[in-house]
């Protein structure tokens, strides 16, 4: 009896110690789920929350009249989670929507394919038409039940009022994944500036996302609103931007540039605001960012616009690099008097071309010798190349490199070498060469001869259009300048200091007067009397870059001559020889700045420029 | 009468029913947040509302209750053969009048209310188990009285798999558990232990390694061969067997053998093992006929056993068992992962009782939960709804209320001086332990899906009603421990 109940205790305790075990390996597993794992909380909200974002519109832009040149428009778009999808009455739905059945079909398959849509994902929204008509919409909505898994989600898209300024404004376009991976703040479907200025003021036009949180039940139904102060936020529009773009400016240079490669650009020196930038051949906003069922076709616009030959994407005022010619002939001067190497009475002989080196570079035929004013006045590449070469082989500088460097210097502080800062990506700096670029290229044994082509802005010496108009700014202000950019206006936001304060450059204010001197001459008698309105009294200079192609045409210039309002640069890729082309342009463009309207008298010369057409001419030589 | 309940009220276990009475209540609310229909303005007590009509079948329980308590204890004892019987009868007029719900035959419609009969089946068997033992001639270590004990335990269970209801068929081997605790031999728990465990290791490996064997086999076999050599070393503890050393020896050398032939040969495996296990057979027989030892024939049954578990299993899973049976065998043991599938269910309670943390997300407001992500949530998968909204905090709080339950049914049992009120309520505390131990288990995502509900949690009358009468009946019969 006695080891009976032994034997009955034991099997007791085995009882309460398998409780025991079973509540603990409980507790245990209870710990692993609810307290040492975090993923099942979202992993539940996951579940149970669908989050609506609401779009508000992106910021609108005004010109510096207060047009308002870009606005929004807003779109439904239809998007599908494919995994709550179930019975689709597909009939029913294509009879909604009013599109066939094979379309329906082949859209599916296209949200499905992986190879086409990288981020698919069944349990993620997907857009399945990017546009929707209000009546289909209306028709979806009211039979929403029928078609569970559809979404319509309502988002501003870009509308362009004129077809102009397609580089400065920039597109949008949907973000790529490494924008995601970049800033959370946006998720897939949103539209995000890529180009222009939609692209540097990003982080000011985009809304403030509202986020709105429906509750789902399993079945895929949406139950009702989760209230949760901290995930709901008032949407809040963008911010407006005012440029500084005189957009009837724009659209007539435009119109003169069609069929023309090239660039003209126009800053007011007095603030560096950019009143016209235009590269061409250029694109059309409208087109691209055009929507509804036309997928194929932008894709092929798009397409398009890349592998053309002319490359209209690229926006040559900045992106480009060109040598200046004979437009750098002035930032030589400039040189060349802060180093005291001339005076403004200090003359060179011209025998059609440098004596020095028996004749090269060449020149063009004239008196001879020049003074420094009717140097720049007729272009005279000798008269530069003298100035160089006693500047290079002044004593005072010890050696070629130091004197180079110095000379350097001097080019970069009027802002050329390097990117001026303008508020457009991409912007490239250009090249103006320092003494070590040289010891590398000939291996320390070079003097002035190796270097002379840099003297009237060939060789090594490369600016970009925009560097080039303003340096004509710099001449107009008769010593700094402001860095040229696009923006006017932030609304309540402090522009970027670097466009609030002058740049001084490390030339003496006086040095300017006998260059402005020598600019008016070549504008009343000299290589661009082109451009000499009646009474508007213009300071120009043409350039003419040789490469390997017909030379390309440029005119710098700025106007009027005392208290000067705006400074030009008009460049034409192989425009022939600098005069023609550029100078006619500026002529006109001055013009419709100063007056509005282009005078009768000079309505031939807007007719024969709207006439000629450059690029064809090109591609048949190719 | 008066008299009577006087007495059972001062010799009440008013412990027990405190807990009994906490876990309704916890229940009740648990119902009420699982069944809460979004946007719905039925009012909380209306009966059309599953939180409504559950606190119809907790009045009508406690009214049973006291009718239990009331009726004289003896008459559980008188009567237990015809309850017995009319709940077999039950089971079998449910499989011919049974319309099916969800697949399982097991409920009787009686106007607008439905009964599940296999409930009912777990007392009247507890009660018919608790008489037969405590009849003054029965003696459990006789093997023919096993045989009937077994019997009358298998019985409704058979009747019970037969309307489909698998879940609740399994309940019936708690009572295994209390014919241990009555003087059975552990070795047929062992046994039955042994062989689960065994089916299990060759579930869960089921990747073939060599020659037409699962790595579950393999193991198997190992886990065979090692418990002959535990129970030999036991043995050989207890009473000298003559050839110990021979035979460790014996087994020694057939492993490392086996390991030779399949690595020199291209013997198929199957049958190396196949013999090995035959030839050990053939031997421990050779043994006990030749030296009368027990042991000996209990190593070689165990043997027999094994093997047809180490054979069948694959051919149980593929061919008897069905399609989605053997899918949430396989989900639970992990061999599966199929989230939107069988495992569905477990996937989605156990994000919910994740979820939660550790104060839970608060009443009414756990979203798996309110938008109904679980399945069965109010029924089987009601410990969800609890780990959502109440946390880690509310499930412990839980565990240790069943656990005290449980333990404090042991106790009480444990102080019986009466043979049937000791296995009565050795069987009670079985039966709620299995349900808790089986149910939680499932919602935790450790124990396979049986959909067997929670006892006093999971809505459904039948349930709380059968639970009630269980318990009830064990407090009923323990107002006589002290003798007066």
């Amino acid at each position: 009896m006695n080891i009976n109940k032994n034997y009955r205790d034991i099997r007791k305790i085995f009882m309460i110690m398998i409780v025991c075990l079973v509540f603990f390996i409980y507790t245990i597993q209870l710990l692993k789920l609810q307290i040492f794992n975090f993923n099942y909380k979202n992993k539940a909200d996951n579940n149970a929350f669908l989050k609506q974002v609401q779009y508000s519109s992106r910021g609108l832009i005004f010109d510096r009249e207060g047009v308002l040149i870009v606005r929004n428009q807003r779109i439904n778009e239809l998007q599908i989670i494919m995994n709550e999808i179930n019975n689709l009455d597909t009939m029913a739905f294509c009879k909604a929507l009013n599109i066939s059945l094979e379309d329906c079909r082949e859209k599916f398959r296209c949200i499905k394919n992986k190879s086409k849509n990288p981020g698919y994902s069944p349990y993620l929204p997907q857009i399945f038409l990017k546009y929707l008509k209000n009546e289909e919409c209306n028709i979806l909505q009211e039979f929403s039940y029928k078609f569970p898994g559809f979404y319509i989600c309502k988002k501003n898209i870009r509308q362009y009022l004129y077809p102009s300024a397609a580089h400065v404004l920039g597109y949008t376009g949907l973000v790529s994944k490494r924008d995601i991976i970049s800033d959370n703040f946006y998720q897939r479907g949103d539209y995000i500036g890529k180009t222009g200025i939609e692209y540097t003021y990003e982080k000011y036009l985009r809304s403030k996302k509202r986020c709105k949180i429906l509750l789902r039940n399993a079945s895929g139904h949406i139950e009702g609103k989760y209230t949760n102060e901290l995930h709901e936020s008032n949407p809040l529009n963008g911010t407006n931007l005012t440029i500084s773009i005189n957009i009837n400016l724009q659209a007539y240079g435009e119109e003169l540039m069609r069929n023309k490669i090239g660039t003209i650009i126009m800053i007011e020196p007095k603030t560096g605001e950019i009143l016209c930038m235009l590269s061409s051949p250029s694109f059309n906003l409208s087109d691209l960012i055009r929507v509804g069922d036309q997928k194929g076709k932008f894709y092929k616009y798009f397409i398009s616009l890349v592998q053309n030959s002319y490359k209209p994407f690229f926006n040559r005022a900045i992106n480009g690099i060109y040598p200046p010619g004979s437009v750098f002939k002035i930032a030589q001067s400039l040189v060349l008097l802060q180093e005291k190497i001339i005076t403004s009475n200090t003359a060179y002989s011209c025998s059609k071309g440098w004596p020095v080196t028996g004749g090269h570079p060449l020149c063009h035929e004239h008196k001879s010798p020049l003074s420094l004013a009717l140097a720049i006045e007729l272009s005279c590449n000798s008269y530069f190349c003298w100035g160089l070469k006693n500047m290079i082989e002044n004593k005072k500088y010890i050696s070629c490199q130091n004197a180079i460097n110095k000379w350097r210097n001097l080019m970069v502080s009027q802002g050329l070498g390097y990117p001026l800062g303008v508020d457009l990506p991409g912007e490239k700096g250009g090249t103006i060469p320092n003494s070590q670029h040289y010891n590398r290229l000939y291996k320390k044994y070079w003097n002035v001869f190796s270097i002379i082509s840099i003297a009237i802005g060939q060789g090594e010496i490369t600016l970009s259009p925009c560097q080039m108009c303003n340096l004509a700014a710099t001449i107009a202000n008769r010593g700094y300048f402001y860095t040229p950019h696009i923006i006017k206006n932030l609304s309540k936001f402090q522009l970027n200091t670097l466009y609030l304060r002058p740049h001084y450059t490390g030339i003496k204010s006086q040095y300017y007067l006998p260059i402005i001197e020598g600019m008016r001459l070549a504008v009343t008698s000299g290589t661009c009397n082109l451009v000499n309105i009646p009474d508007i009294p213009v300071c120009g200079k043409t350039g003419t870059a040789q490469n390997n192609k017909e030379d390309h045409s440029i005119f710098i210039g700025f106007a009027p001559m005392y208290n000067p309002k705006v400074a030009i640069l008009v460049f034409v890729e192989n425009g022939g020889f600098g005069s023609s082309c550029a100078v006619s342009i500026s002529r006109l463009m001055l013009q419709k700045y100063f007056k509005d309207t282009i005078p009768k008298s000079d309505k031939w010369i807007e007719k024969y420029i709207k006439k000629m057409g450059i690029s064809k001419h090109v591609v048949h030589k190719k | 009468m008066l008299c009577t309940k006087n007495k059972i009220y001062k010799t009440l276990d008013w412990f027990t029913i405190g807990i009994y009475l906490i876990l309704v209540l916890i229940g009740w609310f648990c119902i009420y947040t699982a069944s809460y229909q979004y946007n719905s303005a039925a009012n909380r007590f209306d009966i059309s509302t599953r939180a409504g009509m559950q606190i119809i079948w907790i009045l009508f329980s406690l009214i049973v209750a006291v009718i239990i308590l009331i009726i004289d204890r003896s008459w559980y004892e008188l009567y237990s053969s015809i309850i017995y019987i009319v709940s077999i009868f039950l089971l079998i007029l449910t499989i011919f009048i049974a319309k099916p719900v969800k697949g399982s035959y097991s409920w009787i419609e009686l106007g607008v209310i439905k009964i599940q009969p296999a409930e009912f089946a777990k007392f009247a068997t507890a009660l018919i188990v608790a008489k037969l033992l405590s009849s003054h001639q029965f003696n459990i270590s006789k093997k023919q009285n096993i045989i009937i004990l077994f019997c009358l335990v298998i019985l409704p269970t058979l009747f019970i798999i037969l309307q489909q209801e698998v879940g609740s068929a399994l309940v019936f081997s708690a009572f295994f558990l209390v014919f241990y605790r009555e003087g059975m031999s552990g070795k047929i728990l062992f046994f039955g232990f042994s062989n689960i465990l065994l089916s299990i290791i060759i579930i869960r490996y089921p990747i073939i390694v060599i020659s037409g064997m699962s790595l579950g086999q393999l193991l198997g076999t190992g886990y065979i061969i090692l418990c002959i050599v535990v129970f030999l070393l036991m043995y050989n503890y207890r009473i000298k067997l003559k050839h110990f050393k021979f035979l460790f020896y014996v087994v020694f050398v057939n492993t490392v053998m086996i390991t030779i032939i399949t690595v020199f040969t291209n013997v198929n495996f199957k049958w190396v093992t196949f013999f090995l296990l035959l030839f050990s057979l053939l031997y421990f027989l050779f043994l006990f006929i030749k030296n009368k030892i027990v042991v000996y024939l209990y190593i070689s049954l165990y043997i027999c056993i094994s093997s047809f578990f180490l054979y069948s299993t694959d051919y149980i899973l593929k061919n008897i068992l069905k399609p989605h049976q053997k899918l949430r065998i396989q989900v639970a043991l992990g061999v599966l992962k199929d989230p939107n599938g069988a495992g569905y269910n477990v996937n989605q309670s156990i994000i919910a009782i994740g979820a939660g943390g550790f104060t839970g997300r608060g009443y009414m407001k756990g979203t798996q939960t309110q938008l109904k992500y679980v399945p069965e949530q109010e029924t089987d998968f009601i410990f969800c709804a609890l780990g959502e909204e109440i946390g880690f905090i509310g499930s412990v709080l839980v565990l240790i209320f069943f656990s005290i339950l449980i333990m404090r049914l042991i106790y009480l049992a444990e102080k019986q001086e009466n043979i049937f009120a000791r296995v009565y309520g050795y069987s009670v505390a079985n039966i709620i332990f299995f349900h808790f131990t089986i149910n939680v288990g499932m919602v935790l995502g450790i124990a396979p899906v049986i959909g067997i509900p929670l006892p006093f949690f999971s809505y459904g009358g039948s349930s709380l009603l059968s639970f009630t009468i269980l318990l009830f009946i064990f407090l009923c019969l323990d107002t006589s421990k002290k003798k007066i």
